[in-house]
């Protein structure tokens, strides 16, 4: 009788063990659980994914127009279909000189008076300030951007220098005037609406103006690029 | 006192087993329990992530077929007439320096993740998101040290491209994305490398709030072109003189 209990305990002992080691491999030392945030992070990433494909589907279709010119027997429409495709990819690069409506912002060093406890360098205007204004134009759709004429490009850095600030390797001081064209009222929105970068420059003493205007001009970048790095890679 | 005493232990066992076999069970096919999701439903979204990059990467690759086919064109257009090899010339650099072009090249990769929960399923927000600055100042450091073509999580920086925090995720020309966060540079590695990892420098100070980070030089890097469509509604080409 006796007996039989305890081998009845030894099979349920061996049940849990191998239960617990089954469990240990399933899971491989990863988590049982992750959080919604995961979840979240993977859906808004299979979105990206997608928004991109319809994105290539249409690239594509503009390719096959294209080619569709190119193969003409008259050099004439692959000559005119170059043309625009030249035209195309130096606005994308911003090698070529725009114009239109937008905004112009001026940035300059506080003139108030030092609070007590304050310091001096929360009046200044920082190379970090500058790079924030791009960035927040260009999340507003700016098409082309210019800080004090030097066009901003792929490749362009704001390095502090100092007391001045270096842009596609010519150096600038204050005041800064960057100048973006794209829509103006989402623009300003983004910079002295509610949270915005330029309202908080603003509080912070840093003279911060932005005013829409029409017919903007901003050069091309000038400069030949030398890619002394990157290759394209051809065929697959 | 015995017969107590095996009941007591065999319930305790039995209760071992249940417990065992319940966690077993939702693990694989449970509900979310509150907050937490079980970790096998996410394989279902890794199957999906990977379907529909692929579906992408196919249908660049028809692109590029089409593209290869106009360069072929304008080479033997190029062949016949200067002033067409000219312009050839200026497109293929234009596109280079668009961003519009599959690259490769020696550079630097870094990587930047959140700090890992504490507890388990305990991720709420992400550290990186709300700090989206510092991957700014990164991308910044790079063209400073010499990038030539810079890409964060196969988005391609280019001239338009923006990083904002958009509800909890980071958006990278207009999409969005999540950490971990890998950033391909190619350019002079050593000089990048040592532009981000100088002292109380941009990697530091990331370290410094708990985010894990790490670079690697590397000798051949590939960065996408950028895949986005080239629409400019308000800036108009000025004729040249």
């Amino acid at each position: 009788m006796k007996t039989k209990k305890i081998i009845g305990v030894v099979i349920l002992c061996f049940l849990i063990g191998a239960g617990i080691v089954i469990q240990a491999k399933m899971t491989d030392g990863e988590r049982l659980y992750v959080s919604q945030k995961t979840v979240e992070d993977y859906k808004a990433q299979i979105q990206a994914e997608k928004e991109a494909l319809s994105d290539v589907k249409k690239l594509t279709a503009q390719a096959r127009d294209n080619l569709a010119l190119y193969s003409k027997e008259n050099g004439k429409k692959m000559l005119r279909a170059l043309k625009k495709d030249l035209l195309k990819n130096s606005m994308a690069a911003g090698t070529k000189t725009v114009r239109g409506e937008g905004v112009v912002i001026t940035v300059d060093d506080g003139t108030d008076p030092i609070k007590d406890g304050g310091e001096v360098s929360s009046l200044l205007v920082h190379d970090n300030d500058i790079l924030r204004i791009i960035n927040e134009l260009k999340a507003a759709g700016a098409e082309a951007v210019s800080v004090n004429g030097q066009r901003i490009i792929d490749t362009t850095s704001v390095s502090c220098a100092g007391y001045t600030v270096r842009i596609n390797g010519t150096t600038y001081a204050r005041p800064f005037v960057i100048r973006a064209i794209g829509d103006s009222t989402r623009m300003t929105d983004r910079l002295i609406g509610a949270y915005g970068y330029g309202k908080e420059l603003q509080e912070w003493g840093v003279q911060f103006k932005i005013q829409s205007a029409a017919g903007i001009e901003i050069a091309g970048y000038d400069k030949t690029p030398k890619f002394l790095y990157m290759k394209e890679q051809k065929g697959d | 006192m015995a017969k107590y005493k095996g009941i007591a232990i065999a319930a305790v066992l039995t209760f071992l087993i249940g417990f065992i076999i319940s966690v077993q069970i939702s693990t694989t096919e449970g509900d979310d329990q509150g907050a937490l999701v079980p970790l096998a439903k996410i394989k279902g979204y890794e199957a999906q992530l990977k379907e529909a990059t692929e579906e992408k990467d196919a249908a660049l690759a028809r692109l590029s077929e089409l593209e290869d086919r106009m360069a072929d064109i304008e080479k033997s257009k190029a062949g016949e007439n200067s002033s067409v090899k000219s312009m050839v010339e200026e497109n293929e650099t234009n596109k280079m320096l668009a961003g519009l072009v599959d690259v490769y090249g020696p550079g630097l990769v870094v990587e930047i993740k959140d700090p890992p929960a504490k507890e388990e399923g305990g991720e709420e927000f992400s550290l990186i998101a709300y700090n989206y600055e510092y991957l700014l100042n990164v991308v910044n450091k790079l063209k400073e040290a010499g990038a030539e073509a810079i890409s964060i999580n196969g988005e391609r920086i280019v001239q338009t491209t923006e990083i904002s925090l958009a509800g909890d995720n980071i958006n990278i020309n207009g999409k969005a994305t999540a950490q971990p966060y890998t950033i391909n540079a190619i350019g002079p590695g050593d000089t990048m490398d040592a532009a981000i990892t100088i002292r109380a420098g941009i990697v530091e100070t990331m370290k410094s709030q708990g985010l894990v980070v790490s670079t690697k030089k590397k000798d051949r890097i590939e960065i996408p072109r950028y895949t986005g469509v080239i629409d400019f509604k308000y800036a108009k080409p000025v004729k040249d003189e």
